[in-house]
């Protein structure tokens, strides 16, 4: 399945090309407190990187690299739960307001009362819609894939940049799935963001 | 193409090294169960208590008030020890007195849930549980697990901890101090849940060690009672979780015999009949199998099944008549009880008592 997916985005990048978005063209970060649904639950930090933010022309302009750092607490000191990842997301397509990417990452995910570490195969899909300068609409489903089950978190995010600054503000709202390989389901939430960023 | 290639092969090395270790359910936030490390130590073992001397038994969890039990004649008696649940609703020493020994002799016992928190109990605090979610947050104790779907306010724990055990032992002894005859011990059967790997709790045990840990419990609790406290009567019966006795032969830390020896009966749901629909024979004739090698004891054996509907009159073909003359037939004490379970009436009518 992630094959063909790789497939299939080696195969549309060869045909698509567009003018950037301006919302992924410098390094962009975020902290990020999300409540289940209402309670402080998950805190993170996410670092974006733009390829284009380095390479002028060709491919690696279509690449974007993802740093991140989560926590299950209401500060980024993990109560039960840490995860530190990183991925790469190919930009399939990008045309006027809107750009489509899918992308592939792994992570060091340790649950400290356990003492059980797990390194998940992370796919992801992210649409963005840019209607208006200061607006910014994104679409992303994340698949998680682990030794004993896979989870899948689906999230519409809004991300706000009210000044002429980089300062971006961010709303979400999520719903995440956690099963194991036979898939009976060990957890269901809702999920609500708020988030803070920087684009420098 | 070779451009592709290792671009491909830069996609490819995380596929390869990903994917291994358990499902964090913290990943998406909420409710996480956390093993308890604090087990209980083995128990030591304590007489049996006496014997239920009764042959008709009453079971009411809410509000039960010892004036109206006088009446009846029903000699055994399971009852919350409170009206309502709660600290402020507790029998006085006087409405003790009157349930057991109003109109005829009557053994009163408490019902003391042992496998689930109840949230209206004075050991609970509301702020373990997510305002919406209403599952453990972080702050809860590691012995408290998911909610009972089925019944709303209550919560799975790992009876195993010791933190968890201290407080059914303060509860216990509420419950000696007001004078009950004994206890009813209910969900025993959460070893079943335990070892039940889609429990959805992300953490399971073998059948196995969670009977020994459940068994184990028991002992302790009889051994509180009768040992510390000094109450050598004091009545032990557990509802439902008669396959506790498959690991009844002395495995582990445990003797042969320690659960038969412990408990002074067992009480039994939905025997004959699920609601009002028959239960297939052969998981009837399964139970039974174990029911009576209690019964064989010399244990009471006391069946509740929620068989009336409460409409019309008790006639010899009704569903409570030939359910309680089919327990009496098998050797049990029956109770018909409102098909609705909410036990909050004496069900009375011609025939029960």
């Amino acid at each position: 399945m992630t094959l063909i997916l790789i497939i299939f985005s080696l195969w549309v990048s060869g045909i698509s090309s567009a003018a950037e978005v301006g919302w992924n063209e410098g390094i962009r970060v975020t902290v990020i407190e999300t409540a289940v649904p209402l309670t402080p639950a998950l805190s993170s930090v996410q670092i974006s990187v733009p390829g284009s933010r380095f390479f002028d022309q060709g491919f690696p302009t279509r690449l974007e690299a993802r740093i991140w750092y989560l926590a299950n607490s209401a500060v980024l000191f993990p109560n039960t739960f840490v995860e530190s990842g990183v991925g790469v997301d190919w930009i399939v397509i990008s045309k006027g307001t809107t750009q489509f990417e899918a992308g592939l990452g792994t992570a060091l995910a340790f649950q400290t009362r356990q003492r059980s570490l797990s390194i998940p195969l992370v796919v992801n899909f992210l649409s963005r819609y840019t209607p208006i300068r200061w607006f910014c609409l994104e679409t992303s489903l994340d698949l998680m894939i682990y030794g004993q089950g896979a989870g899948a978190l689906g999230q519409v995010v809004g991300l706000f940049r009210p000044f002429s600054n980089g300062l971006i503000l961010d709303l979400g709202v999520g719903y995440g799935l956690i099963a194991e390989w036979d898939l009976n389901p060990l957890g269901r939430s809702l999920q609500l963001s708020v988030g803070a960023g920087y684009l420098f | 193409m070779k451009s592709s290639g290792r671009t491909l092969l830069v996609f490819l090395i995380p596929v390869f090294i990903s994917a291994c270790g358990p499902v964090p359910l913290q990943r998406l936030g909420g409710y996480q169960c956390i093993p308890c490390t604090d087990q209980a130590k083995p128990a030591d073992s304590s007489p049996t208590g006496a014997t239920l001397a009764g042959s008709d038994w009453l079971y009411q969890l809410q509000g039960a008030e010892p004036t109206d039990i006088e009446t009846t004649s029903f000699d055994i008696a399971v009852i919350d020890y409170s009206r309502d649940g709660e600290e402020a609703g507790r029998y006085s020493a006087g409405e003790m007195t009157t349930l057991k020994t109003g109109g005829i002799p009557r053994q009163v016992l408490a019902y003391l849930s042992i496998g689930e928190a109840e949230e209206y109990r004075f050991y609970f605090e509301s702020g373990w549980v997510s305002f919406i979610e209403r599952q453990p947050d972080s702050s809860a104790p590691c012995w408290l697990a998911r909610t009972n779907p089925d019944w709303e306010g209550n919560y799975k724990v790992q009876y195993w901890s010791e933190d968890w055990q201290q407080i059914v032992l303060a509860y216990l002894d509420k419950i000696i101090d007001d004078h009950f005859d004994g206890v009813y011990l209910d969900i025993i059967d959460a070893f079943e849940y335990w070892s039940d790997r889609k429990n959805g709790e992300g953490y399971y045990i073998s059948e196995r060690e969670a009977a020994v840990r459940m068994i184990n419990f028991v002992k302790r609790i009889a051994y509180h009672a009768r040992d510390i406290r000094g109450k050598t009567d004091f009545l032990v019966i557990p509802q439902n979780g008669e396959r506790l006795l498959i690991y009844d032969s002395g495995v582990d830390y445990l003797a042969a015999d320690d659960y038969l020896n412990t408990i002074s009966g067992i009480g039994v749901e939905d025997l004959y009949y699920d609601g009002t629909t028959p239960v297939s024979p052969s998981v009837t004739t399964e139970r039974q199998n174990l029911i009576n090698d209690i019964r064989d004891a010399g244990k009471k054996v006391l069946v509740v099944d929620y068989v009336d509907r409460g409409s019309g009159p008790v006639t010899p073909t009704s569903l409570v008549t030939v359910f309680r003359n089919q327990a009496r037939l098998d050797g049990y004490l029956p109770y018909a009880a409102r098909e609705d379970r909410e036990l909050d009436e004496i069900n009375s009518f011609s025939g029960q008592p």
